[in-house]
C-alpha cells in the first residue's frame, strides 16, 4: 500500500522525507543510518516477500548514505573515512547522480574524479 | 578519468548502453590543460574505448567559434547529468554545459562567439564516441542559463523527440535521430531574450546583454538559479505527460 501511494518518486526522496519530517516533531533527533533504516524496511516490507531480502539496496542521490545498509557493502562514508576519496578533491562530500549495474558489477562516480566498480554483492572494489 | 587537483571532479555517475560504461565529467569552473570531454569504457576490463572532447579544439570546423582562444582558456563544457540511450537508434544523448567563466566579456569573448559545443546536445555513439549530431541550444550563452540538465526522450506521433529544459524555462524539440529542431516553447517569464522563435528556430539575448562589456550592469530574469534546477529531475508520471520542477515560481 504505502509504494504504491510513493508511486515512482525515488528512493533518496523518501530518505529525504524522512529526514527532514520524521519523527513528526522531533524531526533531526535521529541519525542518517536510522533514517536509512526506516526507508530500507519500508522499501522492502512493501516489494520483497520474507527471505528475498536483496543483498545490496542502493539509496542514491543523497551526501552521506549512498550505499547498502545490509552487510559488508561500503557506505560513502566509509569510502571517505578509507582514504577512497582524496581528501582535496572538490565536492568530497556531494552528492552524486547516477549508480549503474552490469551484471554483479555496480558503477559508480567519485568526487576525485574517478569511475569506480564494485562487486554489488560484496562492496569489494574490482 | 581526471586529474582531480586541476579541479576535475565527477558528480553525475555513469550509464551503460550497448554494453559500455558511459560518463561525462565536470568540475570545469577552472581552466584546465585538456579538454573536458565524455568517455566510454569497457564494463569488463576497465578499459577506456574513447574518449570525446565536448569543447572544439583548433583545426575543428567549429573551432574558430571560441574568438581564437587557446584551447587551455577554452572554460566549462561541462557534462554533469548523467545521459540518455536510445537502444533502437543506438544513440547516446548528453547535455554540454555553458562555457566558463559565465561572462562571455570576462574571457574575451562576445555572447555571438557561439563557444561549440557548450549549451548543447550531443548525440554520440556509444560503441565508438564519434558525434551523430549536435544540436546547440543557446550560442554564446553569457549569464549562467545552462542546457546541460536531463534528456528525456518521447515518442509523439512516431516521431522520434528529444526534450530538455534549461535554467532559462525554454523548452527544447530536436528529432533525436537527426539534431533537426522541431520546436522551442518558453515555460515561464524571462527578461533575457529578445526574441524567442519558433519559426526562427532560436532564442536571441538582449542587445544590451549581447553588448555588455566587463563593468556593465545588467539586469536579466531568471536570476542565476535559473528557472529549473538540476535537482528535482523531470519526470514522467502518468503517461503522456513529462513534469519538472520551476525554481523561480516553485511550482511544478
Amino acid at each position: 500500500m504505502f509504494l504504491a501511494a510513493w508511486e515512482s518518486r525515488s528512493a533518496s526522496e523518501l530518505l529525504r522525507y524522512n529526514i527532514e519530517n520524521m519523527p513528526p516533531g522531533t524531526s533531526g533527533t535521529r541519525s542518517t543510518a536510522e533514517h536509512i533504516d526506516v526507508v530500507a524496511c519500508l522499501l522492502w516490507g512493501g516489494r520483497y516477500r520474507e527471505g528475498t531480502k536483496p543483498s545490496v539496496t542502493w539509496v542514491a542521490g543523497l551526501t552521506d548514505s549512498e550505499a547498502a545498509p545490509d552487510g559488508p557493502a561500503p557506505r560513502w562514508e566509509s569510502w571517505s573515512e578509507a582514504g577512497a576519496i582524496e581528501k582535496s578533491a572538490k565536492n568530497r562530500d556531494g552528492p552524486t547522480r547516477s549508480i549503474a549495474i552490469y551484471g554483479d558489477k555496480l558503477f559508480m562516480a567519485t568526487y576525485d574524479a574517478a569511475l569506480v566498480a564494485v562487486d554489488a554483492r560484496t562492496g569489494r572494489q574490482l | 578519468m581526471a586529474d582531480y587537483r586541476e579541479g576535475y571532479t565527477h558528480t553525475s555517475g555513469p550509464i551503460i548502453s550497448a554494453g559500455v560504461v558511459l560518463s561525462g565529467i565536470n568540475g570545469c569552473e577552472r581552466f584546465k590543460s585538456g579538454p573536458r570531454f565524455n568517455t566510454g569504457h569497457d564494463p569488463e576490463t576497465d578499459q577506456e574505448l574513447w574518449r570525446t572532447s565536448t569543447i572544439v579544439m583548433p583545426g575543428d570546423p567549429n573551432g574558430r567559434s571560441w574568438a581564437g582562444l587557446p584551447p587551455e582558456l577554452r572554460g566549462g563544457g561541462d557534462t554533469w547529468i548523467p545521459g540518455s540511450f536510445d537502444a533502437d537508434l543506438g544513440l547516446f544523448y548528453i547535455g554540454v554545459s555553458q562555457a566558463k567563466p559565465w561572462v562571455a566579456a570576462s574571457q574575451g569573448m562576445s555572447p555571438r562567439d557561439a563557444a561549440f559545443y557548450t549549451n548543447s546536445t550531443l548525440a554520440v555513439d556509444p560503441r565508438t564516441g564519434n558525434m551523430v549530431w549536435y544540436f546547440q541550444h543557446v550560442p554564446g550563452e553569457t549569464i549562467d542559463m545552462e542546457v546541460g540538465f536531463e534528456r528525456v526522450l518521447l515518442d509523439i506521433d512516431h516521431e522520434p523527440l528529444l526534450f530538455t529544459i534549461g535554467k532559462d524555462g525554454i523548452l527544447w524539440k530536436p528529432n533525436r535521430r537527426t539534431g533537426g529542431f522541431v520546436g522551442l516553447a518558453p515555460t515561464l517569464p524571462q527578461t533575457m531574450f529578445a526574441e524567442v522563435d519558433d519559426r526562427v528556430r532560436r532564442v536571441t539575448c538582449r542587445r544590451d546583454i549581447l553588448d555588455a562589456r566587463i563593468g556593465d550592469l545588467i539586469s536579466p530574469c531568471p536570476g542565476i538559479y535559473g528557472e529549473t534546477t538540476g535537482r528535482r529531475p523531470p519526470a514522467v508520471r502518468r503517461p503522456g505527460r513529462w513534469s519538472f520542477r520551476c525554481t523561480a515560481c516553485a511550482r511544478t
